[in-house]
């Protein structure tokens, strides 16, 4: 596969995966298409960088149908806890985005079988 | 073969997932773990469940029975439940009071307990302590031993606790309550003591009296007595409607009764006070209903009304919270069709009707605390001495577990005369309380929900009500009314009991006012009956009960309109319920206009003030004026008195009516003082400094409180008068039951003051109207209520508070609506009547 396809296909995968499972609750698996795409799609690390990026807009993207409401609870959770509103926030896709660049990391750092002998990691 | 291409990258990948999975797993500081707290789908962000009005059928299945059950959700804070059967009734109303309130149920349940530290810290310890203190969880533990497994209490209680448990076991994280998240905490099982304990809980934040003879025994021990008689008279000065007048029912006053033995002027006893370690009784964190509460509630017979049986009207005035103190439901069996409000926590109804009856209380203002100075000495360690004789104090040793921080030890100490109060004043001073021994108040409002009848009502009543006495306002569809302040009214033979008295056996309680001696009022020649927390009983009443009642001008303009009215129907009822004229205008307006006519005849607020016509409505400047020179009124009256006579903060100055707190305007003796003086002895030397001598009239002191008001309003709010008005002032909003206050509701513009019939106590209140009724009782299907808030105690619900506005503007739900399921209507006859 074409390199640049390779990278669209992780980033669009990266982004559903990265909605899918906030939508559903299951959040901390998204290491799981975090590794298979870094061993599969993504080498370098500009490009992983990039991947986690988009899992926290497919994370945002979670929040759409029901925003209004969501970020109400933020903010009431920030208030009573004494917590600034835009941390919780931050924190929530700080903690996507480690996520997902963390197993990328890891799968990106395995050989893969099939390679162009040209191929070289960074 | 190689493996990896990059075994940094490897290793660094590695170390990110270790870190980022280890800190989001584990609690850091106060937070809970993250990956919970802040999963986009069930933490911090998740979605209410969609409340669903209407009909829901179901079957529900414990114990190997199964039942029949139908709900039916409204959007006006109140749920229908009918079963066929009363276990499966009780057990949908845990699970739904589980389901919309179960973080307010915690917390009380926790605060009955004596172990709020443990959930939210340190900041709740002296309310646990207090707790302790007055010993629910032992009390609570008897009532359950006591009760029979065969009672109708029994099958109540542990079916109600049976579903709020299905609720909690069933419970995702998803739909915990939001404070429990931020608090880390899953709630567990509720047990019938628990709500025997909650029940506890309700009896002391009911019972009035509460800690005010330890203050005013600063009073006592620092005025001489001329001072006290004329600030502080044992019968209120001032005009008085009292709730059973002598004149209506003259054959509860024939007793010798025990206060003419009483010296009510002067201390029993002289102890070096220090208050500021007294436990507070009401938690920080809880906006509870307590014996600061006042109320309205009057009903009326065939005498005074349009071709109708009865009619009755109540509002009991407490914390105006969200989520609501009060939850509604209607419950139907085949054996009962009653509609009302209750606490969380509670099965059953408190407050409402039935298809034959309608009920309501206001607090009765009794006097149900006395303190005694136990006397102790080095040589009778842990001992007291009692009726001649040393005695040693039972010991109860207490383990109170605080969230952060190391657990707290204490030992109670038990007297005859009741549980020593910690304090710092080096003397012991024990509380007795009526609600030290076991009761079933509980039980009572389980049967007055199936009674029919007044008489059946003060059946139960006087069996099963004991503590926390309420002036019960009752009507049923034959046409007889009453008012029944029934309790235990403790009796003592000697001492003050205003005051701290003298813990050696001669003030101890002698007993109880017998039944027979017990105020009330059944079938009045008047045609109604009414309290507004006004004086129960005229002036010769023979017994001691009190003597720090609500200000009787509620009461004097609920009487005015009550015995002016006829043809009273359900329109009426409201209106009077929604009255907003201030009947001390009546009292000091005109003396005001007169003491000021002289400097300020000819300026536009005294115009204002001139052509007033009493009324504290939203677009009136001279409502505003009025109410903060009342306040100034009071100020510079007594203030002076106080401190002539070192009364200080910590002595409750500003904190307790009778000591300018912030509601002695409408409570308390002060303000009943100056409307005495005003009309009978406008130049009582009463009104002179007493600090400097400086000789005052009322006159003198209205022109320099108006002169206040006036330069206060302009600092405050400039000098064009119409941003004066009384809405751009005075506002209601509804305050967190949790005393959160990010969770308040926003305030908004209310009409009203503490001396309206529609109350609205203090500038920004959240004090008011928790609850309002009004019944037709040859039509009681078609009763009207309202209660401020809404069903979910969730911030992020619909259902909130959605009925604020609507009752801050006057509305009337239809309680019954039209269009439930038929079995809705049993008893009344049919529906969409």
């Amino acid at each position: 596969m074409n390199n640049g396809y390779k990278v669209l296909s992780a980033m669009v995968i990266i982004t559903i995966t990265g909605f899918l499972f906030s939508y559903y609750g299951y959040w901390y698996l998204q290491v799981i298409p975090s590794v298979l795409t870094g061993y599969f799609l993504l080498r370098k690390i500009w490009y992983i960088l990039v991947a986690g990026l988009f899992s926290t807009a497919g994370l945002f993207i979670s929040f759409i149908p029901s925003y209004n409401i969501k970020m109400k609870g933020a903010l009431l959770s920030a208030e009573v806890s004494g917590i600034p509103y835009y941390l919780l926030i931050v924190l929530t896709l700080v903690i996507m985005f480690a996520i997902t660049v963390g197993g990328l990391l890891v799968g990106s750092s395995f050989t893969v079988q099939q390679k162009a002998p040209d191929e070289q990691l960074k | 073969m190689k493996i990896f291409s990059s075994r940094k990258r490897f290793i660094a990948g590695i170390i990110v997932l270790i870190m980022i999975f280890s800190m989001i797993s584990i609690s850091i500081g106060p937070l809970p773990p993250m990956n919970k707290l802040l999963n986009p789908n069930s933490g911090i962000y998740s979605v209410p469940p969609e409340y669903r009005t209407g009909a829901k059928y179901m079957n529900i299945t414990q114990d190997g029975k199964t039942a029949e059950v139908i709900t039916f959700q409204e959007s006006d804070g109140f749920i229908g439940i009918y079963s066929p059967h009363n276990w499966s009734l009780y057990y949908e109303q845990g699970y739904l009071e589980a389901k919309y309130r179960l973080a307010q149920m915690v917390f009380i349940k926790k605060d009955a307990q004596g172990t709020l530290s443990s959930l939210v810290g340190k900041s709740e310890l002296k309310s646990d302590i207090f707790s302790r203190e007055i010993m629910d969880c032992q009390i609570a533990s008897e009532e359950v031993h006591n009760l029979s497994k065969s009672s109708y209490t029994y099958m109540a209680t542990s079916n109600f606790v049976d579903g709020i448990n299905a609720y909690i076991n069933n419970l995702s994280y998803r739909d915990t309550p939001l404070l429990f998240k931020l608090l880390n905490y899953k709630p567990h099982d509720f047990n019938i003591t628990n709500i025997f304990a909650i029940q506890q809980t309700f009896l002391w934040e009911n019972s009035a009296g509460g800690f005010d003879p330890l203050y005013f025994q600063y009073a006592l021990q620092q005025m001489p007595e001329n001072v006290i008689r004329a600030l502080y008279p044992a019968y209120p000065a001032g005009i008085q409607n009292p709730i059973v007048p002598y004149t209506c029912n003259p054959s509860v006053y024939n007793e010798t009764g025990d206060i003419r033995n009483l010296s009510l002027y002067t201390p029993s006893v002289n102890i070096p006070l220090n208050l500021t370690q007294v436990s507070d009784s009401s938690p920080v964190a809880l906006s509870f209903p307590s014996s600061d509460s006042f109320s309205n509630d009057w009903a009326v017979n065939g005498i005074k009304t349009d071709n109708v049986s009865a009619l009755l009207a109540n509002d009991p005035h407490l914390t105006t919270s969200v989520p609501s103190i009060w939850i509604g439901f209607q419950l139907v069996s085949p054996e009962q069709n009653v509609i009302g409000v209750v606490f969380p926590g509670f099965p059953g109804i408190i407050l409402g009707h039935n298809n034959k009856l309608a009920w309501g209380a206001t607090n009765g203002q009794i006097q149900e605390t006395y303190f005694y100075a136990e006397e102790t000495s080095p040589s009778h360690p842990d001992s007291y001495y009692s009726n001649g004789q040393w005695v040693k104090f039972q010991n109860i040793n207490e383990t109170i577990n605080i969230k952060g921080s190391s657990p707290y030890h204490m030992k109670l100490d038990v007297a005859d005369t009741g549980v020593v109060i910690e304090n710092d004043s080096g003397v012991k001073i024990a509380m007795d309380w009526t609600g030290l021994n076991a009761s079933y108040e509980l039980t009572f409002f389980l049967h007055i929900d199936r009674s029919h009848t007044v008489t059946q009502f003060r059946q139960n009543l006087t069996e099963y009500f004991r503590v926390a006495i309420q002036n019960w306002a009752v009507a049923d569809s034959k046409g007889n009314i009453g008012i029944f302040p029934s309790g235990e009214y403790p009796v003592i033979n000697t001492g003050n009991p205003r005051g701290v008295l003298n813990g050696t056996g001669e003030s101890n309680w002698a007993g109880f006012v017998p039944l027979k001696d017990e105020p009330y009022l059944y079938d009045p020649a008047r045609g109604f009956v009414f309290s507004d927390n006004q004086i129960t009983v005229s002036p010769n009443y023979p017994y001691y009960i009190g003597w720090d009642y609500e200000s009787g001008y509620r009461a004097d303009e609920a009487h005015l309109l009550l015995n002016t009215t006829s043809g009273i129907n359900t329109s009426k009822m409201e209106n009077i319920q929604l009255t907003i004229h201030d009947y001390t205008t009546n009292i000091f307006l005109k003396p005001l206009l007169n003491s000021i006519e002289n400097y300020y005849g000819n300026s536009g607020l005294y115009r204002e003030l001139d052509q007033w016509n009493g009324n504290m409505t939203v677009n009136s400047t001279a409502a505003t004026v009025f109410y903060f020179w009342e306040q100034n009124l009071v100020n510079d009256t007594f203030l002076p008195y106080m401190h002539a006579y070192g009364i200080t903060s910590s002595d409750g100055l500003f904190n307790v009516s009778f000591f300018i707190g912030p509601d002695s305007m409408y409570h308390g003796p002060l303000i009943e003082d100056l409307a005495n003086w005003t009309v009978n002895e406008p130049n009582t030397s009463y009104f002179d400094n007493p600090v400097n001598g400086q000789a005052r009239n009322f006159t003198s002191i209205a022109l320099e409180a108006y002169n206040q008001t006036v330069a206060q309003l302009t600092e405050k709010y400039g000098k064009n008068t119409d941003n004066w008005h009384w809405g751009n002032i005075h506002k209601r909003y509804l305050s967190s039951f949790f005393g959160v206050d990010p969770l308040n509701t926003r305030s908004i513009p209310a009409a009203g003051d503490g001396n309206t019939i529609n109350a609205a106590y203090g500038i920004v209140s959240d004090f008011g109207p928790s609850w309002r009724l009004v019944v037709n009782l040859s039509h009681p299907e078609s009763a009207m209520g309202i209660y401020p808030g809404g069903i979910s105690e969730n911030p992020l619900s619909n259902y909130y508070s959605n009925n604020f506005i609507p009752w801050n503007n006057g509305v009337y739900y239809r309680l019954i609506p039209e269009k439930m399921p038929a079995e809705f209507y049993y008893g009344y006859g049919g529906s969409n009547e």
